[in-house]
């Protein structure tokens, strides 16, 4: 049984204007001229929203980010200040130490989306008029955009919007952008040479260079973090996604898992889900937690390693299940299959102590409601404590 | 680079059950796969997992790497600080490493992580590691076409091909195993007096093809070697 | 200058057309059954030599160097002693050589020999401190120097053997196959008996490839008993060529029910089929004889050269 899915066309209000059409990143939404009618192909569509926030007529439903949840979270929060980040992008510490500097970093409400193209104009209004006082926007690079043009389409909105905002007189840094990209760092006094990244990466962004060190081309890298799962020496990070920001967030969970095993839940599963393959809303942390479950978020499932998953482990976790897109929907091109292969060499060395039933990964696109769920209970029932 | 394979883990942990304080230590030299930090922190935990399924819940372990674990000066400069409490070591060099780390720290237990297997490359696509060097101690490459004969050749024959090679392959089966030795498939290799036939024929060297080779000098290979460096 | 050691060798300088058989002990002490083959071999009067086989295929098997001696005292057949490197060292290589010239065998024919993967004792070490050239080269020393390789002196009289070695006219491209007769003449070899061949053609275009190289060549043929057999050679054995119109032909005869007409039709075939085979290598002056391999099938040993040789 196929789930419901998460993108849907309302018939009844569609003005048939096709932009929807027109602008898909993916080509998904066709329009026949002879019918009059406007289908999306879900196969192709990857729930990037762009068709969503470009909908003149509001006939465009999306599951994830529906704006009254949206502004219904911030005015909740009370704050100033508002930043709206799309998930494959970072706020880099001068970025901070300038939002330190203007009093915004106490006084923030902060949400991540996957591609902010999806975010309408009206919410940013709606937003505003709830009392807002600055929007800061902060879309990927460029060329960087997991959903190819998601990017520059809300640049080129928010200008318009700037625009729109200082006719009727609000102050000009009521909304800014700042474009930036999640990218790895190399530490080059821990890195040995071995090359493993640089014949990993998928932008060859990596090149050994003498005296036998990894350097990093920042311009060509994509955040994915291939390179961090290969390294052996743990000399690459990635910006946001540090190795021991992700043990930590782990360690983090200690206090959850006694709780939640006192009340009688179990198993405790620690999901490493894919950013592009799950999208929780309204989404404001990089982990959350539900019931016997936390969710621990990584740009791509290519960048999952032993050490979080044996870590995850150690600390009280009895399931490890990785997220991953679906073949051929990988946002790097085959970061799901490096990830496969990651986890069958793993589970080779936990099947060694038997362990092996405890660690699995599972593909899984948000464009059908609930297949994460019916993954996640799948592999709950495989687990016998 | 120096091939490694991982050993078995309950071997592993055969060897480290009887302590309670182990440190597992990385090379970052040129094992291939590399066992730097990475390696050495998930052996740690490994090895404290399988301890506690095995009964053993005070087993620690620590992880540390070094540069070179074939150098003793490295060796005993960046490990000793770290040895406090620690009462055994389990090395993830190759063989050399573990032995190194016996001769600096003769009062501490030391184990090995891996088996040895080869000198040899990886082939990054297929991931498969390929034998290339024997270290015979007089290298024929120059003869050959830079082909090793020693290495290729089942035989490590001076005056190939044999009777054995077949449409340019050999008759001896390639196999490749997983971690417990079982074979996962067979490759059908290329025979290596073919493939320098050919190569020497290309660069119109046959000369070096028809010459005859005397037997080997097998003084020369025997263990253990020596060598004195001026 | 070759001497001759041996009657087989005798007979080559003496300007003879030679045959020699083979012989495969087992993995077994008794020798009776080899004995009784060497003993059809020999009432041909026709074998000068046959070859006792060692490890052949890498599966262990009874001394070939006992069954060399044996064979020779019970039967009076001359044997070529065949000596492998896979499984001895240059010290087994020279004692065992030592050991064969003390008991009077005359021709030593040397192999690389078939790796120790192949045969029934896998994990075995194989050796190959030598290979089949290099072992030419240690006899040729024994023989004409009176030296081990490594130039020690033999005490007393010298060894005296004949030096064979093998050869592949199946090999693709023969230039290799020449490259590898010629380093193995220049180090010592005297005679070399070659693979199985079915395709006259094949066996032609070798003989006319080495006919510069000095030394005697004795084409290898294997009348099959049954069609089991040249199908397998077609199938199994990778660079044997099997004339297609030979196969269909010893099929048909295998299809007769009845079992004598069939073993009767069998034999007139390989006859046929050997006899113009033979005929036409015989002309070419490089070649100085057959090697017949018909293991376990002595019996048509005789008539096909009684036919060639009374026609």
């Amino acid at each position: 049984m196929l789930n419901e899915r998460s993108v849907k066309i309302r018939d009844e209000y569609c003005s048939r204007c096709i932009i929807c059409s027109s602008i898909c990143p993916f080509e998904a939404i066709s329009f026949n001229r002879e019918s009059g009618e406007v289908a999306l192909d879900i196969e192709k569509c990857q729930v990037c929203g762009i068709c969503f926030s470009a909908c003149p007529s509001s006939s465009i439903e999306i599951a994830y980010y529906k704006v009254a949840l949206l502004s219904e979270h911030v005015e909740k929060m009370r704050k100033n200040n508002l930043v709206l980040m799309c998930r494959g992008a970072i706020i880099r510490p001068e970025l901070r130490e300038s939002l330190r500097k203007n009093g915004a970093l106490d006084d923030w409400a902060q949400l991540y989306v996957p591609c902010v193209s999806r975010i309408p104009p009206e919410f940013l209004l709606k937003v505003i008029e709830a009392g807002v006082k600055r929007i800061l926007i902060i879309p990927c690079e460029d060329n960087k955009c997991r959903f190819k043009v998601g990017s520059n389409i809300s640049v080129s909105r928010f200008l318009l919007l700037q625009k729109l905002l200082s006719q009727i007189g609000l102050n000009s840094d009521a909304l800014s952008f700042v474009r930036s990209s999640i990218k790895a760092y190399i530490n080059k006094y821990r890195c040995i040479g071995c090359g493993n990244c640089a014949y990993t990466c998928p932008n060859s962004a990596i090149k050994i260079m003498p005296p036998g060190v990894a350097q990093l081309d920042e311009a060509s890298c994509s955040g994915c973090g291939a390179c961090v799962a290969v390294c052996p020496s743990l000399a690459i990070n990635l910006e946001g996604f540090e190795n021991n920001l992700i043990l930590e967030t782990i360690s983090k969970h200690r206090s959850f898992i006694s709780e939640a095993k006192s009340r009688g839940y179990g198993p405790m599963i620690a999901v490493f889900y894919c950013q592009w393959a799950n999208f929780p809303t309204p989404d404001t942390h990089r982990s959350y937690v539900r019931e016997n479950i936390a969710f621990f978020e990584i740009p791509c499932s290519s960048m999952i390693n032993p050490l979080y998953v044996l870590h995850a482990f150690s600390e009280g976790f009895d399931g490890v299940l990785i997220l991953a897109c679906k073949k051929g929907e990988c946002k790097f091109e085959r970061g799901n299959e490096l990830a496969e292969r990651h986890i069958i060499a793993l589970k080779s060395l936990l099947r060694q102590v038997n362990l092996e039933n405890r660690l699995e990964i599972c593909f899984a696109s948000p464009k059908y409601l609930g297949e994460i769920d019916d993954q996640i209970k799948l592999f709950m029932s495989k687990i016998h404590l | 680079m120096i091939i490694v394979k991982e050993k078995p883990l309950n071997e592993i942990l055969g060897f480290l059950l009887p302590y309670e304080s182990v440190l597992v230590v990385g090379c970052d030299g040129c094992t291939q796969p590399p066992r730097g930090l990475r390696e050495a922190m998930t052996y740690a935990m490994l090895i404290e997992m399988g301890a506690k399924l095995k009964g053993k819940t005070n087993l620690k372990c620590r992880a540390t790497t070094i540069p070179m674990q074939c150098d003793n000066h490295i060796c005993s400069t960046t490990l000793t600080p770290q040895l406090e409490g620690i009462n055994a070591i389990l090395s993830l060099a190759c063989g050399v490493g573990v032995q190194t780390l016996v001769e600096v720290f003769p009062e501490i237990p030391v184990y090995p992580g891996q088996n040895t297997v080869f000198i040899g490359s990886q082939e990054r696509e297929g991931g498969i590691m390929h034998e290339k060097c024997k270290a015979c101690g007089e290298c024929l490459l120059g003869e050959t076409g830079g082909i090793c004969p020693i290495t290729n050749c089942p035989k490590g024959i001076l005056n190939g091909p044999c009777g054995g090679c077949v449409d340019g392959k050999c008759e001896v089966p390639f196999e490749v195993r997983d971690e417990t030795g079982k074979v996962i498939k067979t490759i059908a290799k290329d025979c290596a007096w073919y493939l320098i036939y050919q190569r020497l024929k290309k660069l119109n060297r046959l000369d070096l093809f028809r010459k005859y080779r005397p037997p080997r000098n097998r003084v020369i290979s025997s263990s253990p070697r020596l060598l004195e460096v001026v | 200058m070759v001497q001759a050691f041996s009657n087989l060798m005798k007979n080559i300088l003496d300007g003879k057309f030679v045959y020699t058989g083979e012989l495969e002990p087992h993995k077994a002490i008794d020798l009776s059954e080899v004995i009784s083959w060497a003993k059809t071999l020999k009432e041909t009067g026709r074998i000068v030599a046959a070859n006792v086989t060692d490890n052949p295929k890498s599966l262990g098997a009874i001394s070939s160097l006992v069954a060399s001696y044996v064979i020779q005292r019970e039967t009076g057949l001359e044997v070529i002693y065949q000596l492998r490197c896979s499984d001895r060292n240059r010290l087994a290589l020279v004692s065992d050589l030592l050991g064969a010239a003390a008991l009077g065998i005359r021709n030593v024919l040397a192999l690389t020999g078939d790796h120790t993967r192949q045969g029934d004792m896998p994990t075995a070490m194989p050796v190959y401190d030598l290979d089949g050239t290099q072992l030419v080269d240690l006899m040729h020393r024994m023989v004409y120097e009176g030296r081990d390789i490594d130039g020690n002196e033999i005490h007393g009289p010298r060894p005296q053997f004949n030096i064979g070695a093998a050869a592949n006219p199946n090999f693709k491209p023969l230039e290799v196959e020449v490259l590898k007769i010629e380093r193995k003449a220049e180090v010592g070899a005297e005679f070399f008996q070659t693979q199985v061949v079915f395709d006259v053609n094949v066996a032609l275009d070798f003989l006319d490839a080495v006919r510069h190289i000095d030394a005697a060549f004795l084409i290898g043929i294997f009348p099959p008993r049954s069609y089991g057999q040249a199908e397998y050679f077609a199938k199994h054995v990778p660079g044997v060529q099997v004339p297609a119109e030979f196969l269909d032909n010893l099929k048909k005869i295998s299809e007769i029910s009845d079992k004598k007409e069939r073993r009767k039709r069998f034999d007139e075939y390989n006859i046929e089929y050997f006899f113009d085979f033979i005929r036409a290598v015989k002309k070419k002056p490089s070649c100085k004889g057959i090697h017949i391999m018909a293991v376990g099938y002595p019996e048509v040993v005789g008539p096909l050269i009684e036919r060639v040789e009374g026609a």
